[in-house]
């Protein structure tokens, strides 16, 4: 069953790309994307609460991505400069992007885990190229090298971890579990302390920490915005889930912590340097890339002051940025395209649509109230308060300070031209039902980023909160 | 063959890997080397019937398919046949003779001193990063991603030999789609005048 509900997004987007009639294949997309949203409710009962949460983030950003893309090429597109850049591809490997993050959060083992996290850079590293540019190309290559790197130390790391799964008494073929891991109660090993800390830095790459960044913002930035938004907003929450699970692994080892020490300061250095970063950008998406290294930072310092409430506010943390993430790439496509069509420049709150909702992005990423990062990230601050880690708080309320400074400045100054990308602006027989779909897409993320704020207070609370205590 | 004289021939190979500037010989070192990764993980793989035949497919990929997309791109573009070292020929040398000593090293790090020939593996993977620094020509990023897949492997042989054959297969899979996709990206790359990475330098900052 799980096995189905991973491969369902793949299928249905090869199924809608075999029919031919336009308007039949599009409305079939969007059910099939639809259905698939469904599938990971189906399959509540066969995962943990973890598996489970992070696979219903992913399969809602994931429709709301489809269903803004289905009108984002214009009506006569006939495909780009390069040989991947056509609609069909496109969906394909979108549907092929959704279909390695549901294995990802899905998986039972490492390995698995593993095998779908080096896919989505597989399915993706097109995508980031898609628009044939050179820029693109750029980023796309950097990116298929760095995170192949990244996960080449990750796959180190698992192979030194099932070493010592092995001399436990673990059986080969449930080596890499982490249920049985869990059962295990083996004493502490160095081998683990390595192979956890390969992990970290692997899949770290992955998150875009610092200094293993230097990727995310070229790939991030050089997508199309859809994909951008499912980057930065759902393949970073994939990579900090990986996290999440090998300090679970290493908690159950009871032999944490050296990881939560490497946890806390890779993730403060990350909040930090990604502050400075920010200061100097002049592209719209860059600057919500570099946004998405600042917040993944804080999840990595949250896991790394670690306890029930630093684990829960990390978790909580990944959601609502996920969501304000993905809603603030979305918009920054809009204003890119209403930019493209109407020839205006520089600041564009005050005079469109996207413009204005640009102004909710920013709120939403700079943690302003009613947004769910305010709340996740007052919550970071007192479990790094109660387990005493003032140094890396230091460190980290500068550099979100900064960085908020940045998002405000240099957002609602920006031209959202200068990343502007004409190859995937629609025609003008298209423009409007273009931007229904692709404002109702990114007024959904935006509004699901404010209700987040709310979980602590709700039955998903407890959840994280249960989450949380299982981990720790 | 003794299994000293094995991890004799991947160090030097790896070596020469670094050294070496001619794509088709640089190519040649990476099939060796998997060869014998691949000898050296047989006999962990051959304990099943499921077992082996996942390792079979596993190594035509690598061994096999792997290379023979590089040297298909190499004859239809010649000019990526030269790597462009980074650096002149004493200063590659000084860098193996460094990446030598920091291998040797790896052996007193805590969790790796009960492992078994943990310098070798590391010398293999540090060659493997050492070639995206080493060369301009971005096909060496390419051969340097299987030469770190390579020490990867081996390091699945010496240190995890009971793990599940389809970990490898699953490794194998990733690098033939790097390695295809990475040409089809080089193949654009090189109609653009774009192989040398310092080219790619429009994204900065």
């Amino acid at each position: 069953m799980i096995a189905i509900a991973v491969i369902f997004p793949f299928l249905g987007s090869l199924i809608s790309a075999l029919i031919p009639h336009r308007d039949t294949r599009r409305t079939t997309r969007i059910i099939l994307a639809g259905a698939a949203t469904c599938v990971p409710f189906a399959i509540a009962t066969s995962v943990d609460q973890l598996s489970l949460l992070f696979s219903v983030i992913v399969s809602i950003l994931c429709f709301l991505a489809t269903v803004y893309s289905t009108d984002l090429f214009s009506i006569n597109w006939t495909g780009g400069e390069v040989f991947w850049s056509r609609k069909s591809v496109y969906f394909i490997l979108l549907g092929a992007f959704w279909s390695s993050m549901l294995l990802v959060v899905l998986a039972q083992t490492f390995g698995a885990l593993w095998f779908g996290i080096a896919s989505t850079t597989l399915a993706t590293a097109f995508l980031v190229g898609f628009s044939g540019e050179d820029a693109a190309l750029e980023a796309a290559w950097k990116y298929l090298v760095l995170c192949s790197v990244g996960i080449g130390i990750a796959l180190l790391g698992i192979i030194l971890l099932a070493n010592a799964t092995l001399h436990a008494g673990a059986t080969p073929e449930f080596a890499l579990a982490w249920n049985v891991i869990a059962g295990l109660h083996a004493a502490p090993s160095p081998v683990v302390h390595l192979a956890t800390a390969l992990m970290v830095i692997g899949f770290g790459t992955k998150a875009g920490l610092f200094p293993l960044h230097a990727w995310l913002p070229d790939a991030h930035s050089k997508a199309p915005a859809p994909i951008s938004g499912l980057l930065s907003g759902v393949l970073v929450s994939c990579a900090l889930y990986a996290i999440v699970r090998t300090l679970g692994v290493a908690e159950s080892w009871h032999d944490a912590a050296t990881l939560h020490v490497l946890l806390t300061w890779f993730g403060a250095c990350s909040v930090f340097a990604a502050g400075l970063l920010m200061l100097v950008q002049h592209d719209l998406k860059r600057l919500l890339a570099y946004s998405t290294v600042e917040h993944a930072g804080i999840v990595v310092f949250a896991l790394g002051v670690g306890g029930r409430l630093g684990i829960a506010a990390a978790l909580l943390h990944v959601i609502a940025h996920a969501f304000s993430k993905s809603g603030a790439f979305f918009v920054a496509g809009i204003t890119q395209r209403e930019a493209a069509a109407t020839g205006q420049r520089g600041v564009l709150w005050t005079t469109t649509v996207g413009g204005r909702m640009l102004l909710f992005g920013l709120a939403a990423l700079g943690g302003l109230p009613p947004f769910g990062l305010f709340c996740s990230e007052f919550l970071v601050a007192l479990a790094a308060i109660a387990a005493h880690a003032w140094a890396p708080l230091i460190v980290v309320t500068v550099g979100v300070l900064v960085a908020f400074g940045a998002l405000i400045r240099t957002g609602l100054q920006i031209d959202p031209t200068v990343s502007a990308q004409p190859s995937v602006a629609p025609a003008p027989a298209r423009r409007r039902a273009a931007t229904v779909l692709s404002v109702s897409s990114a007024s959904i993320a935006l509004t699901l980023a404010a209700l987040t704020s709310v979980i602590p207070w709700t039955g998903i609370g407890k959840t994280l909160a249960s989450i949380a205590g299982g981990i720790q | 063959m003794t299994v000293n004289a094995m991890y004799a021939i991947l160090a030097v190979l790896s070596g020469i890997m670094i050294v070496d500037t001619r794509a088709k010989r640089v190519l040649a070192g990476y099939v060796a080397i998997a060869i014998v990764t691949t000898i050296m993980t047989f006999s962990g793989a051959a304990e099943t019937l499921g077992g082996l035949m996942l390792f079979c497919v596993a190594t035509v990929l690598k061994v096999v398919v792997a290379p023979i997309g590089i040297l298909w791109f190499v004859r239809l573009n010649p000019e990526a046949e030269d790597l462009r070292a980074s650096a002149p020929l004493p200063v590659r040398v000084l860098v193996v003779i460094a990446l030598i000593e920091l291998s040797r090293a790896v052996h007193r790090l805590p969790g790796v001193a009960g492992l078994p020939l943990q310098p070798i593996v590391a010398f293999v993977i540090l060659c493997g990063i050492a070639m995206l620094i080493m060369h301009r020509n971005v096909l060496a990023d390419l051969l340097g991603l299987l030469l770190f897949g390579a020490g990867i492997t081996l390091e699945a042989a010496l240190v995890s030999p009971q793990l599940p054959a389809v970990v490898e297969l699953g490794a194998a899979f990733d690098v033939l789609v790097t390695t295809f996709i990475g040409l089809a990206l080089l193949r654009t790359l090189h109609e653009r005048g774009l192989l040398d990475v310092d080219a790619l330098r429009n994204l900065r900052g």
